[in-house]
């Protein structure tokens, strides 16, 4: 599933702390370009304030914004990108109802993390749209990030989000697939 | 400690910036340092899966015209609807502002400063649901749920709600996505005078700003200034923070005006027309502590003491978080949540550089430079500052504006009279429109105003606003009658061509303004020997005169309704 290198972390993280020593910035050869080298990985999690590594299946919270609908927190980790002028995009899918796929398209700079070449998001709000849908169902968590030279990678987990506020009614059936 | 270095600073600005009046005052409701006074404020305060908000409400016009819709996910919470003192507002934002002071450090003979040390549910029939229907201070307020939007604008319009079709497809936006819509109107016997903040609580701990409905009422360069109160600092989870560099900061010795907000506006301009900038971000103790120790000299500082105790005191944090934005930059709702703990502290106290020559002038009795009136105003997105010379020879600032923007007078954050470039599709109340059904369509603005010989008049929300010719820019004013006026000028400096080559941006699809415009393009000259500015009529005459017939004219083309 994932594109990229499914299940690292602060492995992957150090490793390319230790390859950053080796490869300079970006424009000379390295991939990934100014981001400290190595090969490109992303890590996707959760957490509204601090990122928190996920499992496929974990439970997490269906956040009631005041006035922004029903979301997860989404926070990934990466490393081996150039981190400047990022195309990001974050999606969340239904998985028992078809046509539910949202995304949300983005181009930042990533802010660096708290170790050296390796950056990220914390907290980002995907949506759900049909949160009475997603309520106790498995849902696709999915981050696809692309820099400025066209590295790209991938990474997703399925979620179980449960509201603590009483989402709208279901009102799409669901796949027979 | 950092409430000593607090003290320290108060004192050395009010030494150091000169002609600020002597007060006998000190404490919370002392704040002396400029504020953006036409800012919309708006209070967070976040609570165990609940979020009280606290929005002012502005509004020019008459009483019979007032008219207020907010999409909320929900009903509030029972018994939550209140107004709340503006006072209260008023003192936090000028207790908790950026206060700026020169960095004499490199002044030879300068004093140094330590730069380290501050810093109810009922049927309606149809597809209309009321749950609440109540009077709250001055307002008659309801909220009303149903799945057509349409339908909900004609209950609003059948019960004497302002709203105009424009603005359908931004309700209907809401409806979609499931909101209820919270309308306040003012009751009978009460003035715009009365209006007051409105106080609200929703459940969840994570609130956010309609703002996408605000662009049907919004003026250009709009200030949006957003207090949290919460167990830690909050930041915009979908918007990007944007960073202010203290280094472009100007101040005008003398009157204390900074650019501090044109700034902003640039920062949230280059980050794509979304952001936000965090101006304060401190525990909230020193600030509980200050108010319960000022004194306070009549009643509404003591109902404004009162109003924000509670508030201060239930919540560890506070973070202040400013933009301002334009009704076509308008087109998501930011998100708040806590931020992680790399977040860090955010002071109010900036130091910024001592302008050029101001070491002499202090020390020397030479005389600094004297700041230009477009250093310290902004344009706009779609605009660029330009002096112009006044009859009695004072310069102020003026605009020009890209193709399909136009240029509106209005007021900047300290209040004084300036001019913005407004994207003229924004425009949700035009001519020909009625504002409820019973009432006459709506006359042209723009009969018999004037925008001078290089200016054409556009309404814009029934207001006139001057479209300049190519190498003209705009300058406003508010005239006898306190009406205001906007006439297009010769700059001091020539408009560069290459500004009228730049084009606003594309609305979504489900967000189109108020009106279509067709912007024609401006046939610009493609080289120009020795320069590369435009000049209007009176510059260099031919050419300027040839520019002028050649540029293309910006229709506006109203849709057809039925």
């Amino acid at each position: 599933m994932r594109v990229g290198h499914p299940g690292v972390g602060p492995w992957l993280a150090g490793l390319a702390v230790g390859l950053a020593a080796g490869c300079g910035t970006g424009g000379d050869g390295c991939p990934g370009g100014d981001d400290g080298g190595g090969p490109p990985w992303i890590e996707v999690g959760t957490g509204e304030w601090r990122f928190e590594p996920l499992e496929d299946g974990q439970d997490v919270p269906l956040v009631f914004g005041s006035q922004g609908g029903y979301h997860v927190w989404v926070s990934y980790r990466t490393g081996g990108l150039d981190p400047v002028d990022v195309r990001i995009e974050i999606a969340t899918e239904i998985l028992s109802h078809p046509d539910t796929r949202t995304a949300s398209i983005l181009t930042r700079t990533l802010p660096q993390a708290d170790e050296p070449g390796v950056y990220g998001q914390i907290g980002w709000p995907a949506v759900v749209p049909q949160a009475g849908c997603a309520d106790g169902e498995p849902v696709e968590v999915e981050v696809r990030l692309e820099d400025r030279h066209g590295m790209a990678v991938r990474d997703a987990r399925t979620v179980v989000p449960h509201a603590s506020v009483e989402p709208p009614e279901c009102h799409q059936s669901e796949s027979t697939e | 400690m950092r409430f000593i270095g607090w003290l320290m600073a108060s004192v050395g600005v009010a030494c150091w910036l000169g002609p600020a009046p002597a007060q006998a005052c000190g404490g919370f409701f002392c704040g002396q340092q400029p504020v953006d006074q036409t800012a919309e404020r708006i209070v967070f305060a976040v609570g165990e899966g609940t979020t009280d908000m606290i929005v002012q409400l502005s509004f020019e016009g008459k009483a019979a015209d007032f008219a207020w819709v907010l999409p909320l996910p929900d009903v509030p919470v029972e018994g939550s609807l209140d107004v709340f003192p503006q006072s209260a507002l008023s003192a936090l934002d000028a207790a908790t502002a950026p206060v700026f002071w020169f960095d004499w450090s490199e002044c030879d003979d300068g004093l140094r400063f330590d730069a380290s040390a501050p810093p109810a549910a009922e049927g309606d029939g149809g597809g209309v649901t009321v749950h609440v229907r109540e009077e709250v201070g001055p307002f008659e307020t309801v909220v009303i749920e149903g799945t057509d939007a349409s339908e909900l604008v004609q209950w609003l319009r059948d019960n004497h709600f302002r709203v105009t079709e424009p603005m359908l497809p931004y309700i209907a936006t809401y409806v979609e996505e499931g909101n209820k819509l919270l309308a306040l109107r003012l009751t009978p016997g009460n003035d715009v005078s009365d209006i007051q903040p409105f106080r609200l609580a929703l459940p969840g701990e994570n609130p956010s700003i309609p703002i996408r409905i605000t662009s049907v009422a919004a003026e250009p360069e709009m200030g949006i200034l957003v207090f949290v109160l919460a167990d830690r600092r909050y930041e915009t989870k979908n918007w990007p923070e944007v960073e202010v560099d203290e280094a472009d900061v100007v101040m005008d010795p003398e009157t204390r005006r900074t650019n501090w907000a044109a700034l902003v506006a640039q920062a949230v301009d280059a980050a794509g027309g979304q952001g936000f900038h965090t101006e304060l971000a401190e525990p909230t103790d020193e600030y509980v502590w200050l108010l319960e120790n000022s004194f306070v000299q009549d009643e509404e500082q003591e109902e404004a003491r009162d109003a924000l105790l509670p508030l201060l005191q239930g919540h560890a944090y506070m973070t202040r978080l400013y933009t301002r934005l334009s009704a076509e930059e308008m087109t998501s709702d930011p998100l708040f949540g806590r931020a992680p703990d790399s977040a860090g502290d955010v002071g109010r106290f900036r130091m910024i550089p001592a302008p050029e020559g101001m070491c002499d002038s202090w020390f020397d009795g030479g005389e600094s430079r004297p700041v230009k009136p477009c250093e310290l105003a902004t344009c706009g997105a779609g605009g660029l500052c330009r002096d112009v010379e006044t009859d009695d020879g004072t310069l102020v600032e003026a605009c020009a504006c890209v193709p399909g923007a136009t240029a509106r007078t209005t007021f900047d954050p300290e209040g004084r009279v300036t001019v913005v470039c407004q994207d003229m599709r924004m425009s949700f109340l035009n001519p020909g429109d009625r504002a409820t059904p019973e009432e006459a369509p709506l006359t042209d603005p723009c009969v018999g105003y004037d925008c001078g010989p290089g200016g054409e008049c556009v309404a814009m929300n029934m207001t006139p606003t001057c479209r300049c010719d190519v190498g003209w820019v705009a300058r406003g004013w508010i005239d006898d009658a306190g009406d205001r006026q906007t006439r297009c000028a010769e700059p001091v400096e020539p408009v560069p061509y290459d500004f009228y080559t730049q084009r606003l941006a594309d609305l979504p699809d489900e967000l189109p303004g108020g009106r279509a415009v067709t912007v024609v393009e401006p046939d610009l000259p493609t080289v120009r020997g020795g320069g590369c500015a435009v000049a209007p009529m009176s510059g260099a005459a031919v050419s300027g005169l040839a520019w002028l017939w050649l540029w293309g004219l910006v229709a506006v083309v109203r849709r057809r309704r039925p």
